[in-house]
């Protein structure tokens, strides 16, 4: 710096402004760092579960705000438990007259019913006669008995829910007919709550709905994120594995999460349409990781519903990036082969690439 | 640098010209990063120790149904005993947080019919949560961040989060 300042007298001021520029840098900087690692933060409960959004970007309070008020606003149209959203508004005019909805609750119907022409079936969004059935979840989870069962299978099936999408409205077809998005709605709301961080300018954010997980750009250093998938024999947090994402959701399905035990037999909450009982395909988890959290959602129970081969093949099949993780009941870990690069195992799992 | 600085002039008619930095200058650089230090340390040590010295200083932050109910600063005041706080729900349902004398919380008590909330146990660190889906309460950490924390600057290999 001497040496640059020794041309010119008129340069003192310059020299004394950089050092003085350096030190306010400095200060900046270690500033930055450390609003860096404090992101904005807002959590609460919606869809029945907990939110949790953080964004790193300095000044991100607000959209992490905005992003929550979508995701209460999505609630309020799709919930199954609120006797005034829009779904079950849908299913008590079930063979009555169609029912307008939102857009938000037509598209997210129409990408179901996708899901269950895709799954031939096996994700239904039509499901929520058993679902009630069954209770699983709630204070009056119990077994049914087998009529109970068929009677409630006889309303199952998605080919009996009509969508307009001009008039926008639903309706079903039979008496007694529901409709249920838990498969399919805390995905869409993930993916809605990104987009309303993307549009604040939102660089580095994690999502988290009850664990679906969607991560918007990258951490705040600029690596990757890093996803861990829990481990169904061990509490929340533990972990099998870690994948390493950018943008990108990480959605788990699992027979671990909800169940009730009844006669030293665990009924868990992810019901087979084909069998009005718990599937029963030997998966224990089943992770998928898409571009979009709805898919994630969706193809997670479709994969557990499906089991390791059947399920891994139809993402292979369905390309784009979408990539599994299936952890079956004789701890082994099938891992999609599109994902060895970006998938690290625990020690002590037996990996297996498909 | 400074003998540079403090070096008296050649002889000569640059001889101003070449007295490039005086003393003073030097002394408003030094009064510029000494003050420039003492705000980082400030920054980087009183957030983080409290002015007494203490571990990092957090709170305990309260939701029901989506609004704050409770703040309570953790640790309590140095030699406090444990403290408990009734939460009762607009919907009239009832819990009760427990905080130990050495700031770490739990629900003792809850009148939901799943007890997910009083099984999740003590937690202490920022980020950390209990949650009680049926009486629709939310207890989380909030605070100052280190080595360990949720919500610190992530570890190279450290899960960020967590599906399930």
């Amino acid at each position: 710096m001497a040496a640059t300042c020794r041309r010119s007298v008129r340069r003192r001021g310059a020299s004394v402004a950089a050092i003085l520029g350096c030190v306010l840098l400095g200060i900046a900087a270690a500033g930055c760092g450390r609003d860096a690692a404090r992101p904005a933060v807002r959590t609460g409960l919606a869809l029945g579960t907990l939110v949790q959004i953080r964004a790193y970007d300095e000044g991100a309070d607000g959209a992490v705000h905005k992003a929550f008020e979508r995701v209460q606003e999505i609630e309020a149209e799709m919930s199954a438990t609120r006797e005034d959203s829009e779904l079950e508004l849908v299913n008590r005019s079930a063979a009555q007259l169609p029912v307008q909805v939102s857009r938000d609750t037509l598209y997210v119907l129409e990408r179901a019913l996708d899901f269950a022409e895709l799954s031939g079936g096996k994700l239904d969004v039509s499901v929520g006669p058993l679902v009630r059935l069954w209770g699983i979840g709630t204070a009056h989870a119990r077994v049914p008995t087998d009529e109970e069962i068929e009677l409630a299978r006889s309303r199952v099936g998605f080919r009996g829910v009509a969508l307009d999408p001009v008039a926008r409205t639903v309706s079903l077809a039979r008496p007694g007919m529901a409709l249920d998005l838990g498969a399919i709605a805390k995905g869409f709301a993930a993916d809605e709550a990104g987009a309303v961080l993307r549009k604040h300018g939102v660089t580095s954010a994690s999502i988290d709905l009850g664990g679906n997980v969607l991560v918007v750009g990258s951490r705040p250093d600029g690596s990757p994120w890093r996803v861990g998938i829990q481990d169904p024999w061990r509490p929340r947090g533990a972990t099998v594995a870690t994948v390493v994402v950018r943008d990108a959701a990480v959605v788990s399905s699992g027979s671990y999460e909800r169940y009730f035990e009844s006669g030293g037999v665990r009924y868990h909450h992810i019901l087979d349409p084909d069998t009005g009982r718990p599937a029963d395909a030997g998966v224990v988890s089943a992770t998928v990781i898409a571009r979009k959290a709805l898919d994630a959602d969706a193809l997670s129970t479709i994969v557990f519903l499906l089991g390791s081969a059947n399920g891994l093949r139809l993402l292979d099949e369905l390309g784009s990036g979408v990539q599994g993780i299936v952890i079956t009941e004789g701890r082994e870990v099938i891992v999609s082969s599109g994902l060895k690069d970006s998938v690290e195992v625990d020690e002590g799992w037996v990996v297996q690439y498909r | 640098m400074t003998r540079r600085v403090m070096a008296r002039p050649r002889a000569g008619d640059m001889a101003e010209s070449r007295r490039i930095i005086k003393a003073a200058d030097v002394v408003l650089a030094l009064t510029i990063v000494a003050v420039a230090m003492a705000v980082a340390a400030a920054q980087a040590g009183w957030g983080i120790r409290g002015r007494d010295g203490e571990a990092r200083a957090r709170t305990a932050i309260v939701e029901v149904d989506n609004a704050e109910y409770a703040r309570i600063p953790l640790p309590p005041q140095r030699g406090a005993a444990a403290t408990t706080l009734e939460i009762s729900t607009g919907q009239g349902r009832k819990a009760l947080l427990e905080v130990s004398a050495d700031g770490r919380v739990r629900m003792a008590r809850s009148d939901c019919p799943d007890q997910v909330c009083v099984r999740t146990g003590w937690i202490a660190a920022p980020g950390k949560t209990i949650v009680c889906l049926p009486n629709r309460i939310v207890v989380r950490i909030e605070g100052e961040t280190g080595a360990g924390a949720d919500d610190a600057s992530p570890a190279p290999d450290a899960v960020d989060v967590v599906a399930y």
